[in-house]
């Protein structure tokens, strides 16, 4: 499972764990988060910003 | 041509440097700061010890890796002495002394500093602070051998702080004159329910008063309150609210109201000088927040490379990262309405509304947390506001 990080606030999004509050259960494959995701940390970032951290 | 220079290293001042060098790949670019210049994210300073970061850690970005993926040129520690916006040219002085630089654009992002509070007493130069890098860093060793801590001010950025050391097994006192935390932002039930969320005796909430003096007892600070009590605490840390760093432009005849005045352009009432982020009051609006500084940015670095973009605000919405009881705020620009509650036990939906009807804003914490965006769509569809 991968990892991948806002590059603004470095929010995390973990495969592992998903974005339960945005409505992606745990598991959720980044490949199926759709491109307006929005960093739930900082809402400023968007899906395409998010940079790879850990494969 | 002459560089662009912004004087500010923070989350403006970088973001304005990152989008101009998307744009732009050859223009020149310079970044003055009064500290050492790096990319750091200030919210995560009053969550660092949940997230188990040290001070290095959380440092995203040296200012040689800036200088190298933004194609900038950097200096630290370098106090801008004056602006002659005649000659487009800034006196600085620095490391290697005093010099001059000149300009064809001057973004000003300098931030704003933490208030200083009337308090008396011979612990006073004891009280810290947690705006930048170099405060957190004595915060941090401050902390180390210790466990209580008092927090002035119950405001986002104190509320923070208390949920972060109380996750960290600190025992947090919280002074502020508003009667329920956050008492500007959120509902008095989202308030109240921010410390009924917090460990049984984990920390204590001293609302209606405010600290008077602070005194050095034998291994103490003893914090005296308006309302007569004493608390002994090992530090006292102050989030008190914000002050935009406006005195450069002041003495420099740039026009300064609660901030430096900008239009929605982000421009001065001086030719090429503009402002951003929280040294900034745009249209007579203060928005010390993250959003509205990454997209005035955005509009700045289009304005600055001569394509005039006006600021628009999908969103002001601000995360409040309380791990007991998470809450997510919309501010209302307008403070004439009335708050709309619903909800129980931690878990509300509250709107801000006007007599109109519309809704201006919005408050949600808990469970409710899920639906941030149904009600950013209702918050923008009501309100053209954002738009300034």
């Amino acid at each position: 499972m991968a990892k991948y990080e806002c590059p603004d606030c470095g929010c995390i999004y973990d495969e592992d764990i998903g974005a339960e509050h945005e409505g992606y259960p745990a598991g959720t494959k980044w490949e199926d988060i759709p491109d307006e995701f929005p960093c739930p940390d900082c809402f400023v970032r968007e899906k395409p910003d998010f940079e790879l951290v850990e494969n | 041509m002459k560089p662009i220079v912004i004087i500010g290293s923070g989350h403006g001042g970088l973001t304005t440097a990152r989008e101009i060098r998307q744009l732009d790949k050859n223009i020149e670019i310079i970044i003055i700061s009064k500290e050492q210049v790096c990319a750091y994210y200030k919210p995560n300073l009053s969550k660092a010890l949940a997230m188990k970061k040290s001070v290095d850690q959380l440092v995203m970005k040296t200012a040689d890796r800036l200088e190298n993926d933004l194609d900038v040129i950097t200096y630290s520690y370098t106090n801008v002495a004056h602006i002659d916006t005649k000659e487009n040219e800034l006196c600085v002085m620095g490391l290697e002394g005093e010099q001059k630089i000149g300009y064809s654009s001057l973004v000003l992002a300098m931030g704003a500093s933490p208030n200083n509070l009337p308090i008396i007493g011979d612990a006073k130069d004891e009280i810290v602070t947690v705006n930048s890098l170099d405060d957190y860093v004595i915060f941090r060793e401050k902390i180390k051998n210790n466990t209580r801590v008092l927090i002035i001010g119950a405001g986002f950025v104190g509320c923070e702080l208390a949920s972060d050391l109380v996750s960290s097994q600190y025992h947090v006192d919280i002074v502020d004159l508003s009667q329920w935390p956050m008492q500007r932002m959120v509902p008095k039930e989202i308030g109240d329910a921010i410390p009924s969320s917090f460990p049984n005796g984990s920390s204590k909430w001293h609302m209606n008063t405010s600290v008077v003096k602070v005194s050095k007892s034998d291994d103490a600070i003893d914090v005296h309150l308006s309302n007569g009590k004493k608390v002994s605490v090992d530090v006292v840390v102050s989030a008190a609210g914000l002050s935009p760093n406006c005195d450069l432009a002041f003495d420099s005849g740039i026009k300064v109201c609660g901030g430096i005045g900008v239009d929605e352009y982000l421009r001065t009432n001086i030719e090429n000088v503009y402002a951003i982020g929280d040294c900034a009051e745009i249209n007579g609006n203060y928005l010390p927040f993250i959003s509205p500084a990454t997209h005035s940015a955005k509009a700045l670095a289009k304005t600055i490379l001569g394509n005039s973009t006006k600021l628009q605000i999908p969103g002001l919405d601000v995360a409040i990262k309380i791990s007991t009881c998470p809450i997510v705020v919309s501010p209302s620009l307008k403070k004439t309405g009335r708050w709309v509650t619903t909800g129980k036990e931690g878990n509300f939906i509250s709107r801000f509304v006007a007599d109109d009807g519309g809704i201006l804003g919005f408050a949600i914490s808990g469970l409710m947390i899920t639906h941030k965006n149904t009600l950013a769509q209702e918050c923008i569809a009501a309100n053209s506001l954002k738009t300034l």
